[in-house]
């Protein structure tokens, strides 16, 4: 009872979050709105009994991302957003076509999920709590999924050093 | 009804405990700085001056809350909050005694151990700066905007570095809740196998915390009061018991990490554990008292040359060790 008034809760936060993003006129109040959203989702990671998603969840897109978005904003002034026709012609056309792609996968993947099928995943909250996540998500990078992580590494490296590059004064 | 009953007396000792902790903190500040200085302090209201911070509460609270006219008001009166909440938050998981015995039950003195302790703390952390960019940008002025820009900058900084200092300990000891690191450390306290963590680890701290000789988002001589200039009242009020809160609640994570907790002979966990925060406490004075304020570039090239640097080196070094070792 308590954990399902819990969901909803969080539901509504999140959804709320979402759609003030793009409601809200000024840019920065839209960054506060994606902030809420994040720390709700988090909060969705914790009632599934996944502590380390829901706190890493929290110090990289809550905190680190959140507020390069806010420095962003903040530095360069955005003023409110005023009306302006639209870019691309029948880009509302295009947007609806996208946003029901988007729907129509997400309608497939909750129409197999526990809920509808009434079977249950492979790793149940009983499962997690038994194994502890944090040495279960340790595990799986160092083993099954270490090419992709490495990856993942390098390609953040070259990300760091494009950067600098590209913000090193020029000298002879 | 006896849960119920032991989890809100857990908070309102924790949290309680950890505000008025933070008020004396203000008291003991301005007692050290006088001693160090030759001078006699706040002596004049209680015994040794012991109910000057009421005092300034009383004062704080009966003052006008001034709004710049060009305010966000909705941002610049929430701010202060935003910086309060995760700074009181953090304190929640850590371990501040041994456990005992309440109405028949056995009752751990932490207010809530969780198995990713210290990366809850970090996040907290994170999410903290964002009252104080908030704020700074809120105020529509020009020196709280650069003290935020800068103190934004410095926090993210060492966080890094923080982060990379404790990693050492959370090796050695397999665990990242709190309480597991105290029962790590029943045969020593860390600090003797992570000498070099601890040496990083206070450095950054200092930086974390804005504490002298890392100050600079309030470098009262050039940005007059850095990122809250344009506060007054319980808004500024509410900053201040923040900083104060984070510097505790970093005091409690050094003395967990690497001085072995509440753990101690004779007296009992829970004045061990006070004496090891105060002590850290005491330091942070101590040095804001004796030490001039770094340059802007020097905190950036400390940070990021030599800080992150010598944290890597001691994250491989301890790697190094637990592999071979054991």
């Amino acid at each position: 009872m308590a954990s399902s008034l819990f969901f909803y809760f969080l539901a509504v936060v999140t959804t709320v979050g979402a759609i003030a993003v793009v409601a809200f006129p000024s840019p920065l109040y839209s960054v506060l709105a994606l902030i809420l959203t994040f720390l709700g989702l988090a909060g969705l990671y914790l009632s599934l009994h996944a502590q380390f998603v829901a706190i890493v969840q929290v110090i990289i897109y809550a905190s680190a991302i959140m507020m390069l978005f806010l420095f962003v904003v903040m530095l360069i002034n955005l003023g409110r957003e005023e009306k302006r026709e639209l870019r691309l012609p029948g880009q509302k056309m295009l947007g609806a076509i996208a946003g029901l792609a988007l729907f129509s996968v997400l309608l497939k993947i909750f129409l197999s999920t526990s809920l509808m099928t009434g079977k249950k995943g492979s790793f149940p909250t009983e499962r997690v709590d038994e194994l502890g996540n944090t040495q279960v998500i340790g595990h799986l990078l160092l083993t099954d999924y270490v090419l992709p992580f490495q990856a993942m590494g390098v390609l953040l490296f070259v990300g760091i050093v494009g950067a600098v590059v590209l913000a090193r004064r020029r000298s002879r | 009804m006896a849960n119920l009953l032991i989890i809100l007396g857990k908070v309102l000792v924790g949290f309680g405990g950890l505000l008025l902790l933070a008020a004396y903190m203000t008291w003991m500040e301005r007692r050290v700085f006088a001693l160090i200085q030759v001078r006699v302090g706040p002596n004049r209201v209680g015994p040794s001056g012991l109910l000057q911070p009421i005092a300034d509460g009383i004062k704080l609270m009966f003052k006008e809350t001034i709004i710049p006219a060009q305010a966000d008001k909705v941002i610049y009166l929430l701010a202060p909050a935003v910086t309060l909440i995760p700074a009181l938050a953090a304190f929640a998981v850590v371990p501040f005694g041994d456990s005992v015995t309440v109405l028949g039950q056995k009752v751990d003195l932490v207010l809530a151990d969780i198995n990713v302790g210290i990366l809850y703390i970090f996040a907290m952390a994170g999410i903290g700066v964002y009252g104080i960019v908030l704020g700074s940008w809120a105020s529509n002025s020009k020196y709280p905007l650069l003290g935020g820009l800068r103190s934004a900058a410095q926090l993210i900084s060492y966080e890094l570095s923080l982060g990379m200092s404790l990693l050492g300990v959370v090796m050695i000891s397999g665990t990242l809740s709190l309480k597991g690191i105290v029962e790590g450390q029943a045969g020593m306290p860390y600090i003797v196998l992570q000498p070099l963590g601890f040496l990083l680890f206070v450095i950054c701290m200092l930086a974390e915390t804005n504490r002298a000789p890392f100050d600079l988002p309030e470098a009262e001589s050039e940005l007059t009061g850095g990122f809250h200039t344009e506060y007054s009242s319980m808004h500024f009020a509410v900053y201040s018991i923040a900083e104060y809160c984070s510097m505790i609640t970093l005091s409690a994570v050094g003395a967990t990490f690497f001085l072995g907790g509440w753990r101690g002979p004779l007296l009992p966990p829970v004045v061990w554990f006070l004496i090891k925060v105060l002590a850290f406490m005491f330091f942070f004075m101590w040095l804001r008292a004796s030490t001039p304020r770094l340059r802007y570039d020097q905190l950036m090239g400390f940070g990021w040359k030599v800080l992150l640097p010598l944290s890597i080196l001691n994250v491989m070094l301890t790697a190094g060790a637990v592999v071979f070792l054991g």
